[in-house]
């Protein structure tokens, strides 16, 4: 998975190696955080690791903590998370899953097991990206929507629109920079008759 | 009781971690279990003496998380004693289980000096 930073949360060294060596054999890469207050930082931070591997029992912050704090703050883009501990009773899973992990795995930790539920969370991930963006346009449909929704100032003569910047635009280039709407300019039967067929005729005079 | 500290199978899985041009991941992960075991003894062995259950609980479930990396079954058995014990607030019994603990680290210990003079 070129191009996925994963964090990996863990005091005990052997495990941080251990799952580096795994994680970088299969393409992701690694950065690592030895407590629990140190992976809240980096998981809170502007260009955080959308995936990580957290250790429940850790120094100074336990992984428990770190989740909880994490999904108290909003975003669209929340980081998939998986705990990873020793601690494998049922009731432990559950505490884990409630507290806002994604996921859970047993140590000592498989390769294949790790980077296959690795691979679902990279698809969360990109799933979680394609809707926020999806989101993001729709708001910005919708405010375009809002912005026609209101009285709009128009002559009566030549149909030219009073904008938000108070100057009389013309009627295409307002819906077309407020609604995204293209035109092709013609002409009606009528207008044809009142002001294309007398030039034309003006053109050619008998 | 087994006779070999390390799991074969485990070990196996290690040297299979090693890609070509990388460093020998067992070998990588035996010297870094043995580098940060000696302060995690001690760290263990003081708080025995002091009662302090929390560093107790804390340190024997961080060996026992390298036991179980490295395959070290029958240490990882001795860390869960003491660290189950220490959890349960019962300071006798997490003190009774050092010594096996202690006995299981030097076995394995042992084990990994041969391992890698190999």
């Amino acid at each position: 998975m070129p191009g996925w930073d994963v964090l990996v949360a863990d005091d005990e060294p052997v495990s941080r190696l251990l799952m580096s060596v795994m994680l970088k054999r299969a393409g992701f890469t690694a950065v690592h955080a030895s407590d629990g207050e140190e992976a809240l930082a980096m998981l809170s931070a502007d260009q955080a690791p959308q995936l990580a591997l957290l250790d429940w029992m850790m120094p100074r912050m336990d992984g428990i903590e770190v989740l909880r704090r994490l999904r108290t703050v909003p975003s669209n883009t929340p980081p998939y998370v998986m705990l990873v501990t020793a601690r494998d009773a049922t009731q432990d899973i559950v505490v884990g899953l409630e507290a806002g992990a994604n996921d859970y795995v047993a140590k000592p930790v498989i390769e294949a097991e790790i980077v296959a539920r690795l691979a679902v969370g990279v698809r969360v991930v990109e799933l979680q990206r394609a809707l926020a963006d999806r989101v993001r346009h729709l708001e910005e449909a919708l405010g375009n929507v809002k912005a026609l929704q209101r009285l709009l100032p128009i002559c009566a003569y030549c149909k030219a629109i009073k904008n938000d910047e108070h100057y009389w635009q013309q009627v295409e280039g307002y819906l077309r920079e407020h609604a995204g709407l293209q035109f092709t300019h013609s002409y009606c039967p009528t207008c044809y008759d009142r002001h294309v067929r007398p030039q034309l005729e003006g053109l050619n005079p008998r | 009781m087994s006779e070999t500290p390390l799991d074969p199978s485990v070990l196996d899985m290690l040297r299979s971690l090693t890609s070509p041009g990388e460093p020998d991941v067992l070998r990588e992960v035996l010297e870094l279990y043995q580098k940060d075991m000696p302060r995690r003894l001690a760290q263990l062995a003081t708080a025995g003496e002091t009662g302090d259950l929390q560093t107790l609980e804390r340190t024997a479930h961080s060996i026992k998380g390298s036991a179980g990396n490295i395959g070290a079954r029958a240490l990882h058995e001795a860390c869960a004693a003491v660290e189950h014990a220490a959890r349960d607030q019962a300071l006798e019994p997490a003190r009774a289980a050092l010594p096996r603990l202690q006995v299981e680290a030097a076995r394995v210990d042992a084990a990994i000096i041969t391992l890698l003079q190999t």
